[in-house]
């Protein structure tokens, strides 16, 4: 038997129920702009209904009386496999920026093509010996001024660039320890609403919001690194690169030995840039100044050529009364300018060999930033070695001393023509094994640019794969708001009525308390 | 698929920035006037752009070597010259003293005209270009000729002085003082046919004295072949000036056809990124007004 209030409770059931949709809308029109939110929809259902058994029905089944309308409960639009995927392609284009980025400041160190580069300073510096092969004696010491200025040049540009890049790599390694900071801000965040999320939904309710935040900490995250998040009935575990930060209630944070396991992100951006590009291009720079100084080259040695005491040179035709003079053009593979240069005679008498023209400032091999001009040409510009013949002369006082002739620039054009000839590069890691030393740089660069061009276009194809799937994501799950203005419409009109309905029982139960068994009063 | 006001802003601001990256791209080029700004811009024209770099910049070194080598030369040349008119003096003077109506002290007045031009020549000999001796070969800081080279043994440097014009290109630019001169005790050295022109000059030897003649006849030949010499070096010089400037020419060609932008292109870029631009921002403010809101009540 149905009760007297019966349909007063369905009129207020559908009033509450109304009031409720009406501020999950407002909810979602004011969170229209909040990053992350995903809309709210509250569901309505009809609520159980109760057996009716009719006064006068001939079956035995009782009706179904409907009991109006609950809501039962309050939903977010929101599709995880879309997640996944915005995340994924999120982690990669990260990656890409963070490398762009780097190659982009190191296209900047290098500065080609320009006035002031490497490639400059290294033709200016092969021209200098040129102007000298023309001035080798006492007569114009300007020239020899010019070769130990565009050295010193040459090597303050080596020493340059190197240093910006071992700044630039340090910069690296602090960007990679503020990110793992970062991302264990994240993760103890994230570890923290798991922990609510599980309180609150304990009790039967669904923690949209902090879902929602949740959500959007793990898409920062993937910014980050690699996330896997696995969600079960009772379980959250969410997985950054190789490590389970997140299991429920236990949070692990993440270390220096952690971020190798990272496949994608920032931070793997990062130390791709540090230990790849970074050290590609030192490594590069470090073999172009160890080449120019030490690397094997083969010359060709003028006949007339006066070797120094102690030189042998194989296959040589020497002057039988003069086994240090060579006969013939005689072709002989040096160790660099270094190695060269040892084969001339200073401006000095009595004759004195040249001496390492390049040295590198803490003894140990030749790199771009230890690569120094030598003591010897910097304290004195008569130690640079021109000439490669000599001749015993009489001197002042009746003795008699070897003497070089300072007519013959025969190591000056030399050592000029090293930027024709074509070197060995045996380290591990050259782009070629052999080349000249521009078309080595050349090739660097054009690497480089390679590399940058690379990261630029993989940038833009990524963003706009990350920018698909999130708009997919917010095809789903962000708020129109036309939308919610119509529903708006909608569930105002359905409260007005149902209030109709609280209006019309009360009216009729006035009617039948009031109105009726008033006889004789 | 759904879409909400959210995601149409936000597509219209992804859009605005791929407008903007394009006109910041031409404002670049047209400012910095090249299209090669750094690596990346062109990876393949980079490497060509270093080469044309490095080429124009040893042509340039080599185009200075030639004038160098040229005033050389030149220099060379001079000194020749006036070798050869001391030596047409000479025969003059020889012509003169060996007629044998001549007085003795006017063939000794002859000798002492000789006696000056004898040291002329050995000054001549000692001629320096730029401070180094241009005649003894590679032993410039060396003067070549003692004071009296006809009676004082010398000897000469024979090294060549080498500019290089080219790549594996040399030039030789010195003239060797034997071959203008003569060697110490050779027959044909100038300085000891002047001398004995001397002597007999002193010593009336009427014979002697034209027998100076076709001896200075033989060392003018001299002279003037090695003035030949030097001439066709000049002349070689011309020919790789001019070449290297053609080189020259071509590849600063080259490079700005790598590296700069082609103006009227990139203005016409500029123009079509900047109306595209506006159009954008048109379409934004066009889109972004109207909602429901406006036409409810």
């Amino acid at each position: 038997m149905r009760s007297t209030f019966h349909t007063l409770e369905i009129g207020k059931r559908g009033i509450m129920a109304h009031q409720t949709s009406i501020s999950t809308t407002g909810h979602n029109i004011t969170n229209a702009n909040t990053p992350g939110y995903s809309r709210q929809v509250a569901r309505l259902t009809a609520a159980r209904p109760i057996d009716y058994p009719g006064m006068y029905n001939l079956s035995k089944n009782p009706n179904q009386l409907g009991m109006g309308v609950e809501v039962d409960s309050i939903r977010r639009v929101r599709d995880f496999l879309l997640d996944i995927e915005y995340r994924n392609q999120n982690t990669v284009h990260s990656t890409w920026k963070v490398k762009q980025e780097t190659l982009g400041n190191i296209e900047g160190v290098f500065n080609e093509p320009s006035d002031n580069s490497l490639a400059k300073s290294v033709s200016e510096f092969w021209n200098a010996w040129q102007l000298l092969s023309k001035n080798p004696g006492n007569s114009d010491l300007s020239a020899r001024t010019v070769v130990q200025q565009k050295a010193v040049a040459l090597t303050e540009t080596f020493n340059h660039i190197s240093n910006q890049l071992n700044t630039l790599e340090s910069n690296l390694t602090e960007r990679i320890n503020v990110k793992i900071g970062e991302a264990n801000n994240y993760i103890t965040q994230i570890s923290d609403l798991t922990q609510m999320i599980k309180r609150i939904e304990g009790l039967g309710d669904n923690a949209n919001d902090l879902r929602d935040k949740r959500d959007l900490l793990v898409d920062q995250l993937s910014g980050l690194g690699n996330v896997n998040v696995v969600e079960g009935e009772d379980s959250y575990q969410v997985t950054f690169g190789g490590t389970l930060v997140v299991d429920n209630m236990a949070m692990t944070q993440i270390t220096d030995g952690d971020i190798g396991a990272l496949t994608d992100g920032e931070i793997k951006g990062y130390v791709e840039s540090r230990d790849i590009h970074v050290a590609e291009y030192k490594r590069q720079l470090d073999i172009i100044a160890n080449t120019i100084a030490n690397g094997p080259v083969e010359v060709t040695l003028p006949a007339g050529t006066i070797l120094p005491p102690g030189v042998s040179i194989p296959n040589a035709v020497t002057d039988p009364s003069n086994p240090r003079k060579l006969m013939n053009d005689t072709k002989y593979t040096v160790n660099g300018l270094n190695g060269l240069h040892k084969l001339g005679y200073a401006l000095q008498e009595p004759a004195k060999q040249g001496g390492d023209f390049f040295v590198s400032q803490n003894g140990g091999p030749i790199t771009a930033s230890n690569m120094r001009v030598s003591a010897d040409i910097l304290s004195d510009v008569k130690n640079i070695a021109a000439s490669m013949r000599t001749e015993v002369r009489q001197g002042p006082n009746g003795t008699t001393q070897e003497v070089p002739l300072q007519g013959n620039g025969d190591m000056a054009l030399l050592i000029a023509s090293l930027a024709e000839k074509v070197y060995s590069f045996s380290q591990p890691g050259a782009v070629t094994k052999s080349a000249t030393i521009n078309s080595y740089v050349q090739s660097v660069v054009a690497q480089l640019g390679t590399d940058a061009d690379h990261a630029t276009k993989m940038v833009e194809n990524s963003l706009l794969l990350a920018d698909h799937a999130d708009s997919l994501r917010q095809a789903v799950s962000s708020v129109s708001m036309d939308e919610e203005m119509s529903d708006l419409i909608k569930f105002q009109h359905a409260y007005s009525a149902s209030s109709r309905i609280i209006t019309t029982m009360d009216e009729m139960l006035d009617k039948l308390i009031n109105g009726t068994g008033v006889v004789g009063r | 698929m759904r879409i909400t006001q959210s995601m149409m802003s936000s597509s219209m601001m992804k859009n605005l920035q791929n407008n903007y990256k394009r006109l910041d791209k031409y404002q670049e080029q047209l400012m910095t006037n090249r299209r090669l700004n750094r690596p990346s811009d062109d990876p393949v024209g980079v490497a060509s752009s270093l080469h044309y770099r490095a080429e124009i910049s040893s042509t340039t070194q080599f185009a200075e070597n030639v004038d160098d080598a040229d005033s050389f030369l030149k220099f060379t040349d001079t000194v020749m010259n006036e070798a050869t008119q001391i030596v047409q003096k000479l025969s003059e003077l020889a012509v003169q003293g060996g007629t044998d109506t001549v007085p003795k002290d006017a063939r000794e007045n002859i000798a002492r005209e000789v006696e000056q031009l004898y040291t002329h020549l050995v000054s001549l000999g000692n001629t320096q270009f730029k401070g180094r001796y241009i005649l003894n070969g590679q032993r410039t800081d060396q003067k070549p000729y003692p004071d009296d080279p006809a009676n004082e043994k010398y000897s000469l440097d024979e090294g060549i002085v080498q500019y290089q014009v080219g790549a594996g290109i040399y030039v030789d630019v010195n003239m060797l003082g034997d071959k203008v001169f003569g060697k110490f005790g050779d027959a044909d050295n100038l300085f000891t046919i002047v001398n004995d022109m001397k002597t007999a000059l002193l010593n009336d030897n009427t014979s002697g004295i034209s027998g100076a003649i076709p001896k200075l006849q033989g060392a003018l030949e001299k002279l003037v072949i090695g003035q030949a010499e030097v001439g066709a070096k000049q002349n070689r010089l011309e020919f790789t000036t001019s070449r290297l400037e053609d080189l020259n020419m071509n590849y600063i060609d080259l490079q700005s056809k790598t590296e700069d932008i082609d103006m009227p292109k990139v203005i016409t870029e500029l123009k079509t990124a900047e109306s595209i631009f506006q159009a954008s921002l048109d379409t934004i403010a066009r889109i972004s007004r109207p909602s429901l809101l406006d036409f409810l009540r």
